[in-house]
């Protein structure tokens, strides 16, 4: 019995993790970016001016200077403090009354300031899509449809789950074999999928099933049925309602109390900085101040309530003191990393591309058990659709994605719809890849490949240096680490990628060692 | 950094615990089962210490999790490495 289970779920592992594994490269690859999305975004928006430094009392007079200026008479006044890597700059948004008539638009306003100032800052000079398109790639597909890419993905990370669940099972000797890695001979591939698989599997396994929490509502609407039956509508009022207090005006003016005294009781009182500070109702007797100190581990803040006349404080707001929500916050939480400093940003990115490393290694373990002793052309049909996809995703991926950053220095600064352009340059570079292999003979497509990733990441600081001034001299020695960082990796990369190639021109893909080479191969190898 | 080395001694240890890479490091001589489960508690001891200590500098919550990222850095390290080990 145990024995037939394990085949029947090997079967499984196998035949799902092929289905799905170039859209879980994907993922992983785009998701594992999005872990430095803000770094992404700085390094492509060079023209933009690191933020000034400035006090608290400094940010706050220069935010609501901005709104008693832009928005008198809103509902809404939020201000969020520079800090952090997300955001340097001084942020402040507010919304208008609700429109009296249907289907009117809601006045509003979303800006940054410069904080010694008082002024918005200008428009970004380069239209980019950022490390923010590039990370959302990961859960939208981009050109696809939100809900349909939504319940697609939601399936395909359950498939994910599963092959965890079954990649354990089939596992023989899962502890015996916890350090074994033979990287010559038969056994090599099939190896390197263990190893990856095993030595990272709890990041594997956090990061499936907190990817499953984010699509629950999506494939599981019956829980939310049961209490709210098929009224949508009020289910999403009562799960934005939570934690999110909704004033009703009063009716009668009263002036606003001092802000910043709020500010000082709260901060006094948690012995941590405020994040940021919410108005509703300004200017209205019925005026309420909440004040939110950092997100921790869950991303949802806690928050402090004042009467904003009296600047009495009426309570504590803590939506993560309710169990299922703390829960399903600490796994969104955990998956998205947040709350991450450098170190385990860094820790999560190497996962996430380990990760990366697993589907890849995997995808290619499905060729090389399956491919015979006989020339390359003469192999099944399904073994070289296969061979070709994976050369033209398990590479031609990170090579689009190169050719994304090229994009952005290179495509002219008044280009039409110059965001969307980048993103048309990633695809369409990993088109051409996936195409390639059909021009050229398989092993030396493997290599050139390779070499193309080498060149595009490694000439990615030259390519940034001749364009602007925000180049790896200048970053360097102006300590700015975060454009650095960005530079060094792409080099880093571009070893890699040498590396990778040198060993595939060295030792073939398999498929070249076990054929007699062609003439053409011949002569190119 | 201590953190990273006490992990990477503690994967380390349980590595040479285990028979199959126990004769791969240590050429020549037998395997013996006391003294490799010895190493082997030793080594739990060692994780178990970097745990901790992870967890007393960054939180509990984030301990645990940058401990878990230093785990697999340290474990596919060592096995990347072991195979070369005998050739120097």
């Amino acid at each position: 019995m145990k024995g037939r289970f394990r085949v029947s779920m090997a079967w499984l592992h196998t035949w799902a993790g092929l289905v799905f594994c170039w859209i879980l490269y994907f993922m992983f690859v785009t998701g594992t970016l999005g872990y430095f999305d803000a770094e992404i975004d700085r390094w492509m928006k060079p023209e933009e001016a690191p933020a000034k430094v400035a006090t608290q009392t400094q940010n706050l007079s220069a935010a609501l200077g901005y709104f008693a200026r832009e928005a008198e008479g809103a509902d809404r006044w939020s201000l969020t403090f520079p800090g952090g890597r997300e955001e340097p700059h001084l942020r402040v948004f507010w919304q208008g009354p609700q429109p009296e008539e249907e289907g009117e638009e809601r006045a509003s306003g979303n800006e940054r300031l410069n904080a010694l100032t008082g002024e918005p800052l200008p428009e970004a000079v380069r239209d980019t899509g950022g490390g923010q398109v590039l990370y959302r790639m990961h859960y939208t597909l981009h050109y696809v449809d939100r809900g349909v890419a939504f319940r697609f993905i939601g399936v395909v990370t359950m498939f994910m789950f599963l092959g965890l669940i079954t990649g354990i099972i089939i596992h023989k000797k899962l502890f015996r074999d916890f350090f074994t890695f033979r990287p010559k001979g038969k056994r090599a591939w099939l190896d390197a999928h263990n190893l990856l698989s095993v030595s990272t599997l709890p990041f594997q396994l956090m990061i499936t099933y907190s990817g499953l929490i984010f699509t629950v509502t999506t494939w599981m609407p019956l829980i939310a049925l049961g209490s709210y039956g098929f009224d949508t509508q009020k289910a999403a009022a009562q799960l934005q309602a939570l934690g999110n207090v909704q004033v009703e005006r009063a009716g009668t003016p009263a002036e606003l109390t001092d802000v910043q005294a709020l500010i000082s009781n709260a901060q006094a009182e948690w012995g941590e900085r405020a994040r940021r500070v919410d108005v509703q109702m300004p200017g209205d007797a019925n005026a309420r101040v909440f004040v939110s100190r950092d997100a921790g581990f869950g991303g949802i803040p806690e928050q402090r309530m004042y009467d904003g006349v009296s600047g009495e404080f009426l309570e504590t707001i803590d939506p993560a003191s309710r169990a299922p929500i703390a829960v399903a916050a600490t796994l969104i939480g955990l998956h998205e990393g947040l709350f991450a400093g450098p170190l385990l940003r860094w820790l999560y990115f190497i996962s996430g591309l380990l990760g990366a490393g697993m589907v890849a290694t995997g995808a290619i373990y499905w060729t090389v058990k399956r491919r015979k002793a006989i020339p390359y052309e003469e192999q099944s049909r399904g073994f070289r659709f296969v061979d070709g996809l994976n050369l033209g995703t398990l590479l031609g991926l990170p090579v689009g994605i190169a050719a994304y950053f090229w994009a952005n220095r290179l495509l002219p600064l008044g280009l039409e719809g110059r965001a969307e352009w980048e993103v048309h340059c990633l695809f369409l570079v990993w088109a051409v890849c996936l195409l390639y292999p059909l021009a050229r003979p398989r092993s030396v497509a493997w290599r050139d490949l390779a070499w193309a990733g080498c060149f595009a990441f490694a000439a990615l600081p030259i390519v940034n240096a001749l364009t602007t001034d925000a180049h790896l001299v200048n970053s360097l020695r102006s300590g700015d680490w975060v454009l650095a960082a960005f530079d060094l990796t792409a080099l880093a990369f571009g070893l890699l990628f040498a590396v990778l190639a040198t060993m595939i021109g060295r030792r073939g893909t398999g498929v070249q060692r076990l054929a007699p080479a062609t003439p053409g191969e011949a002569s190119a190898a | 950094m201590i953190i990273f080395i006490l992990t990477l001694a503690g994967t380390a240890l349980l590595c040479v615990s285990m028979p199959k890479h126990w004769q791969q490091i240590l050429p020549g001589r037998g395997y013996a089962r006391q003294p490799a489960m010895a190493l082997r508690a030793l080594a739990y001891l060692v994780l178990l210490g970097a745990m901790i200590l992870a967890s007393r500098s960054h939180g509990v919550g984030v301990g645990i999790t940058i401990f878990f990222g230093m785990l697999s850095v340290a474990t596919l390290g060592i096995a990347v490495a072991l195979p070369y080990w005998r050739r120097r």
